[in-house]
């Protein structure tokens, strides 16, 4: 497994939980165990997201840009094999 | 507003076509119980919901069902690649392939295309969360009716597209039983 996909698998498997997690709490917003396991998976979500566009380009167009040439369109689509 | 996120939610490398496949798994996109219909679902009711914490439920599902709607499309994508005349014809691909060739139409296997009369958005919150619960049901009843179509098959993509796709079903279910 290359750099970018042992990143991107820790953008997935942090997204998932924490997306999982939230659908927990709209049934038990009070639930003292999930907020705090919500809030340490959060954390590291975010984190694995900045690691993964600061090498590999952007997940979301507020992380797009570049200097000279627009970078969003720039790697291979989801759905491509290449891509995963 | 929607935000894309440039990932799938779940990753999808299929290392062999096989078109045969994606004529069976094309009913999770836009069959009777396929994610565009729980997506359309989800995101139709909401907005007549009385109750604010099941509104936004309603609007967290129907946007993960959006996420299950391109990675069922991945695998379609992917099942189809670099096909030749004879392969398409020996997997009976033709009569799909005659009129979208190898792009991702909404459709249930037989060839129905996809119809909102899948699904019922009554503005009732009783009437609305009962056909929701109708309609997981059924993919919870259709999972192993599924498997058992992909597993006839017999190939190598088995694990790769049924695995991803059981796992939602059963996540999805245990979640809001």
């Amino acid at each position: 497994m290359t750099d970018q996909q042992m990143a991107l698998r820790k953008v997935q498997q942090a997204d998932f939980a924490m997306l999982e997690a939230g659908m927990y709490l709209n049934g038990y917003p009070s639930c003292m165990e999930a907020l705090a396991y919500f809030e340490k998976i959060k954390g590291e979500a975010k984190a694995a997201r900045r690691a993964y566009e600061e090498k590999f380009g952007p997940l979301t167009l507020s992380a797009a840009g570049g200097e000279t040439c627009f970078d969003w369109n720039k790697s291979p689509l989801p759905w491509e094999w290449e891509a995963n | 507003m929607f935000i894309y996120d440039r990932k799938l939610q779940y990753p999808v490398k299929i290392k062999n076509p096989n078109p045969a496949l994606a004529k069976i798994i094309i009913s999770q996109v836009g069959g009777p119980d396929g994610e565009l219909a729980a997506s359309t679902r989800y995101l139709s009711q909401r907005f007549s919901m009385p109750n604010r914490n099941i509104a936004g439920m309603l609007t967290d599902i129907g946007v993960e069902e959006l996420a299950h709607v391109e990675m069922i499309s991945a695998i379609l994508y992917q099942l189809t690649r670099n096909l030749s005349p004879e392969e398409i014809k020996k997997a009976g691909f033709d009569t799909y392939f005659v009129d979208h060739t190898v792009g991702i139409y909404p459709q249930a296997a037989s060839g129905t295309p996809f119809t909102t009369a899948y699904i019922g958005v009554k503005g009732d919150v009783l009437a609305d969360l009962h056909e929701d619960l109708a309609a997981d049901a059924t993919m919870v009843n259709a999972q192993p009716l599924i498997e058992n179509k992909v597993k006839t098959t017999r190939t190598s993509c088995f694990l790769f597209c049924v695995f991803p796709i059981s796992t939602l079903f059963c996540q999805r279910s245990l979640r809001r039983m």
